[in-house]
């Protein structure tokens, strides 16, 4: 998996003044309105997909295309959020952007025992461990304010 | 003297399909699970994805074009017949204080065997698209066929300009 955001050698204090203010309107509900529709097909598409890999051993490839572009443009609208890049976030499942580049390569075959694994305990040993470990690094960043990680 | 039969294009055999193909035209027949997906009891939510996933997919070949449109036109009786029974319930439920009389009870069992026969014939169909065959079920296979594979359909798929899959570079 790749994910790089890139690190601007200079921010524009106009857009975070922006952004910090008004981004809830014209970053966020625009954004979050079509990915809420796109999301509810990704969710579909992962539900369908866990089924379908534990008969087949496969995950679909279109399936897990869209699934790839639907992150990738979660990560370009958390980018903006999180102040990590400059520029309005481009709508789309094929957008390209400048700053951020994610990409999950194609698994020829999946291993169903961790399929099942993941799907009935997940929960237990990835949710709940990374989801402490997480939520402990946001609080300690919001804490020590204006670190840039 | 005009020779009116309909002409249609040559069906592809599953050696000619590939695999991409034959898991988009599977996709097509899962759809009807979508209800479950998203935890609604409600049977419209199917029919949405069926047409959703048969307009984003129907021009890629029409291998996928026939399943994701038999998929789509199968699914608009049982869904009709679902609408009934969950109007038919929730009237007896808030309205008859639960009194169930014979003609509910027929619809019901109709509805219930109605669906199981979609569910079980759909898994068929779903496992003979991944192997690349053409499965037809009664009457909208032939409904389905004609609309696809005749001559006077006039879209252009992705597979016969070439355009399958296109490598390209990471973004």
């Amino acid at each position: 998996m790749t994910l790089e955001i890139k690190h601007q050698e200079s921010y524009s204090r106009g857009e975070l003044l922006l952004r910090s203010f008004f981004g809830l309107f014209y970053i966020v509900i625009p954004h979050l309105f079509v990915l809420m529709f796109v999301g509810l097909a990704a969710s579909v598409l992962g539900f369908l997909s866990f089924w379908v890999i534990l008969f087949t051993g496969r995950y679909p490839q279109s399936w897990f295309e869209f699934q790839v572009k639907y992150m990738r443009w979660t990560v370009r609208l958390n980018a903006r959020l999180y102040n990590l890049s400059d520029g309005y976030p481009a709508f789309g499942l094929n957008a390209a952007d400048e700053y951020v580049t994610f990409d999950v390569a194609y698994p020829e075959s999946v291993s169903r025992g961790s399929v099942l694994l993941r799907g009935l305990f997940g929960w237990l040993y990835v949710l709940i461990p990374h989801g402490f470990v997480l939520y402990t690094l946001v609080a300690t960043c919001l804490y020590l304010h204006g670190i840039h990680v | 003297m005009m020779n009116d039969e309909p002409s249609y294009y040559p069906l592809p055999q599953p050696d000619q399909i590939i695999e991409r193909e034959r898991e988009d035209a599977m996709g097509a027949y899962l759809m009807m699970f979508a209800a479950v997906a998203v935890a609604l009891p409600l049977p419209v939510i199917n029919l949405i994805a069926a047409i959703i996933y048969f307009y984003v997919n129907r021009t890629k070949s029409r291998f996928i074009h026939f399943h994701s449109l038999q998929s789509l036109l199968s699914q608009i009786p049982t869904t009709l017949l679902n609408w009934g029974l969950l109007y038919w319930t929730l009237r007896i439920w808030f309205f008859d204080s639960l009194e169930m009389d014979d003609y509910y009870l027929g619809y019901l069992l109709t509805t219930v065997v109605a669906n199981i026969s979609y569910l079980v014939f759909s898994i068929i169909a779903a496992v003979q698209a991944r192997k690349g065959r053409m499965y037809y079920f009664v009457f909208f296979g032939k409904l389905s066929y004609e609309m696809v594979f005749s001559t006077s359909n006039s879209i252009t798929y992705a597979v016969d300009s070439g355009i399958v899959h296109q490598n390209k570079p990471p973004q």
